[in-house]
């Protein structure tokens, strides 16, 4: 029996002492008084977290009161030493169970490696010009993340679509769905990313034929050159997150690769109908040189003898029908890069403020154009002749894709083509161009006719409307002057095709490009004349047109033949054939003319351009070159300038 | 030599019975030896009450009663014992007292020589008794722990003014 405690005696509360331990410390005074046997358990002290041993004591003051004497001590040696191991065998037993998840883990992973570099290589090996080339993709993808359904969902003609589905809920998806999005594309991309995905699942969703669970869907981003432009939609995909990265940037690869190589085969197929039509505009201008220039000749001699008018009348059809197949040739030799270049050092604010009214007259009074150029535009170097009639054919498609009128926007800037972007396009290389765009508000292009846009003779014409060849001449020689040309469209919003010229960054001091041109009058020539050509009938309508504007005339066939004439007789003038047969071409002959008559002044005549005086597309320096056909009087124009030079 | 174990007579090692019986027999041995036989006590009086209070709901609730009568605590504690492979037996039961007596402890052989498993009865029986009479006095009068040829437990419900002796525990009850 104990007595009351003093009142001097300090009060602590037993949790103030002991932790609590959730209420096992009162739980257990309460059994420790229901028992006259001491109760043992062990709490941790508040003030140090020590574990002590409490034994409690069920006692009876003299007042019958009942309390719990506790007596409390701490570990004993050999108990403190068997709890230590006890805790280092558990923690022991953790680290085992840590390693072995870890191991696991480390198997998963290595398993997930398998089968990603499995999908991975699988990828790499697909045929791009496959038109299932996505969904096989799309399939080795899916088996590698083992997952049960996945899509592609990307634009299209400015439509988001499906472009490929895989699994065993596929047939419950169409291939090119159109999805169909609260708030439009655009929205789509300033998601946060839990937003985007649930929006895609939707719309998504809306499109199936039937029931399917999508839940769990995950969306990772597919860039195509490093922007991101397409999404794979992976169900469960949370687990397989690393994975899946490695495979959606692997298939982002793969359609940047499909994308590219299918520039590469229309660019390859552009070259070759290039190299086909740029053989037979050259045979062609031979052809159109002996029509052109004979009926011209026999114009001219029935004019003058008056023999009959309606005769004249043929004739004058047959040198115009000659002329207007010149035209035709000259824009095939320009789509095949065969036109030879006068390149001028230019301002194309300039030469767009001169070309203005050409312009508007050209696409009449329903159309508004507007001409914004850059300040401080870098200067380009360019043919300005073939420019302009680039800009005029655009303008007339400008013109004929707004029927009921709209607006042409024809702008320039400065700008920069990076090394990315010219790694997405073929014949680009990176640096600083002068760009020059036409945008209409016209009836815009699909993506089908946009890729085919270029190639000579397709045209979205009515027939007899369009040759097909205005943007094929267009793109010719924007590649000709070493620029780039890429054409933006969207059907019912219209169309902006963008010409990039490399800025010209010569010494301007000697600009050819600002000597006035000089016309001289033809005049009848008193000078001798050499004249090669191979072509017999080009040689004998150019004697005798030659003969008659007074020149002296001698011929050859060959340059041997030419060079014997050189080396006989005294001649002012050579005029020769680029191409000639035998181991004197034209340059060749011109050359060992100037050595026996340092004098001689050299006129090239040719159905298109050749290395042997043209480089890259435009002419070497000092060299005077007339394309075959001619008239008489751009003949007899070009020989008096020369006379006068 | 190799041979099939499975076929030896008797069969080497320990039945899941023998086995649990032995692990208890060493931790209580260790436990004595460790902190000496009356701290092991306690520790086991504390076992024996949590697994008396949980026993004594048991059976209140197949009894289907709030309290248990003198026949029922009897009863029960005959059973509890029996349902382990004791060989309790009622001696004696009135209103005061009810004395039990056993001839085969639950932990068997295993149990000689461990008188601090004989607090895990104590604690059992004296835990229901009180819950349900307020107050008993559990005495182990014999104890086969003890080397005792059998076990012998009186429960007296009368309160008693005298300390308990050595054998002897009070418990006392929620009722009180």
């Amino acid at each position: 029996m104990l007595d009351a405690p003093a009142e001097s005696e300090e009060v602590l509360a037993i949790t103030d002492l002991l932790e609590s331990d959730d209420g096992r410390l009162m739980r257990f005074l309460n059994d420790a008084a229901t028992v006259s046997s001491p109760l043992i358990a062990r709490f941790r002290r508040r003030s140090d977290g020590a574990l002590l041993t409490a034994k409690g004591h069920r006692i009876v003051r003299r007042s019958g009161e009942v309390c719990i004497l506790l007596a409390l001590k701490g570990d004993t040696e050999l108990s403190r030493r068997f709890r230590l191991l006890a805790e280092k065998i558990a923690a022991l037993d953790l680290e085992i169970e840590r390693r072995r998840a870890a191991q696991e883990l480390l198997s998963q992973n290595a398993a997930a490696l398998q089968r990603t570099l499995i999908g991975v290589r699988q990828m790499s090996e697909i045929d791009t010009t496959d038109p299932d080339h996505l969904r096989h993709a799309l399939d080795a993808l899916r088996i590698a993340c083992e997952r049960p359904i996945a899509f592609i969902i990307g634009v299209e003609a400015g439509r988001l679509m499906i472009l490929a589905v895989s699994g065993e809920s596929a047939p419950l998806f169409e291939k090119d769905s159109q999805l169909h999005l609260d708030g439009g594309l655009a929205r789509l991309w300033e998601l946060p990313e839990i937003s985007r995905t649930e929006t895609l699942r939707a719309a998504v969703q809306k499109t199936a034929r039937g029931t399917c669970d999508l839940s769990g869907l995950m969306a990772w981003p597919l860039h195509i050159g490093n922007v991101p432009k397409a999404f794979l939609l992976l169900q469960g995909g949370s687990g397989i997150r690393n994975e899946a990265t490695i495979l959606a940037d692997t298939l982002g690869s793969l359609m940047n690769r499909a994308s590219v190589e299918a520039d590469l085969r229309h660019s390859q197929k552009l070259q070759a109908i290039g190299e086909l039509t740029g053989g037979i505009a050259h045979d062609f201008n031979n052809i159109l040189a002996v029509v052109l220039g004979n009926a011209e000749l026999a114009l001219d001699h029935a004019t003058r003898s008056d023999v009959n008018a309606y005769l004249a009348e043929l004739l004058g059809e047959i040198r115009t029908a000659a002329l207007r197949g010149a035209t035709l040739t000259s824009r095939l030799l320009s789509f095949a890069r065969k036109q030879a270049l006068r390149p001028e050092i230019l301002s194309l604010n300039a030469v767009l403020r001169d070309l203005d009214p050409l312009l508007r007259r050209a696409t009449g009074d329903k159309v508004d154009i507007e001409i914004v150029g850059a300040g401080g535009l870098w200067k380009t170097r360019l043919d300005q002749g073939q420019f302009e009639n680039a800009l005029l054919n655009l303008t007339v498609n400008a013109r004929d894709a707004m029927p009921n009128g709209g607006r042409l926007t024809i702008e320039t800037a400065n700008t920069r083509l990076d090394a990315e972007y010219a790694s997405q396009h073929s014949e680009v290389s990176p640096g600083q161009y002068v760009m020059v765009a036409a945008t209409d508000t016209g009836t815009g292009m699909s993506r089908d006719v946009i890729r085919e846009a270029f190639t000579p003779f397709f045209t979205t014409k009515g027939v007899g409307q369009g040759s097909g060849l205005g943007l094929s001449m267009v793109f010719g020689f924007v590649k000709q002057s070493g620029g780039h040309v890429k054409i933006y469209s969207e059907l019912g919003q219209g169309t902006t095709v963008k010409m990039y010229f490399p800025r010209d960054l010569a010494d301007h001091a000697a600009d050819p490009g600002q000597l006035a041109p000089v016309f001289g009058r033809p005049a009848s020539g008193q000078d001798r004349i050499l004249v090669v050509e191979d072509d017999t009938a080009i040689l004998r309508y150019a004697e005798r047109t030659l003969i008659i504007l007074g020149y002296t005339v001698d011929t050859a066939l060959t340059g041997e033949d030419a060079v014997d004439l050189l080396q006989t007789k005294s001649y002012d003038i050579l005029l020769t054939d680029v191409v000639l047969p035998g181991p004197l071409n034209g340059a060749r002959v011109a050359e060992l003319a100037r050595k026996l008559s340092p004098g001689i002044k050299v006129l090239f005549m040719s159905g298109y351009t050749e290395n042997a005086i043209v480089h890259n597309g435009q002419l070497d320096s000092g060299v005077e070159l007339i394309s075959k056909p001619f008239t008489r009087d751009d003949l007899a124009r070009r020989l008096e300038l020369i006379s006068k030079a | 030599m190799k041979i099939d174990l499975d076929t030896v007579y008797p069969a080497p090692g320990l039945d899941k019975d023998e086995f649990m019986r032995s692990l208890i027999r060493e931790l209580a041995g260790i436990l004595e030896d460790t902190v000496g036989v009356q701290e092991a006590s306690a520790y086991v009086n504390h076992v024996g009450l949590l697994i008396g209070r949980a026993l004594n709901g048991e059976y209140r609730a197949a009894y289907g009663t709030e309290r248990l009568s003198n026949d029922q605590i009897a009863s029960a504690l005959v059973h509890l014992k029996k349902r382990i492979g004791g060989g309790f037996s009622i001696e004696q039961a009135d209103d005061q007292m009810i004395t039990l007596v056993n001839s085969s402890c639950p932990f068997g052989d295993m149990v000689i020589g461990r008188p601090s498993l004989c607090r895990m009865t104590a604690n059992v029986f004296g835990h229901i008794s009180a819950e349900n009479r307020g107050y008993a006095r559990v005495g182990i009068k014999g104890a086969i722990a003890r080397g005792d040829a059998g076990c012998r437990v009186v429960i007296s419900f009368r309160r008693q003014h005298e300390e308990p002796q050595s054998n002897e525990t009070d418990f006392f009850g929620s009722l009180v």
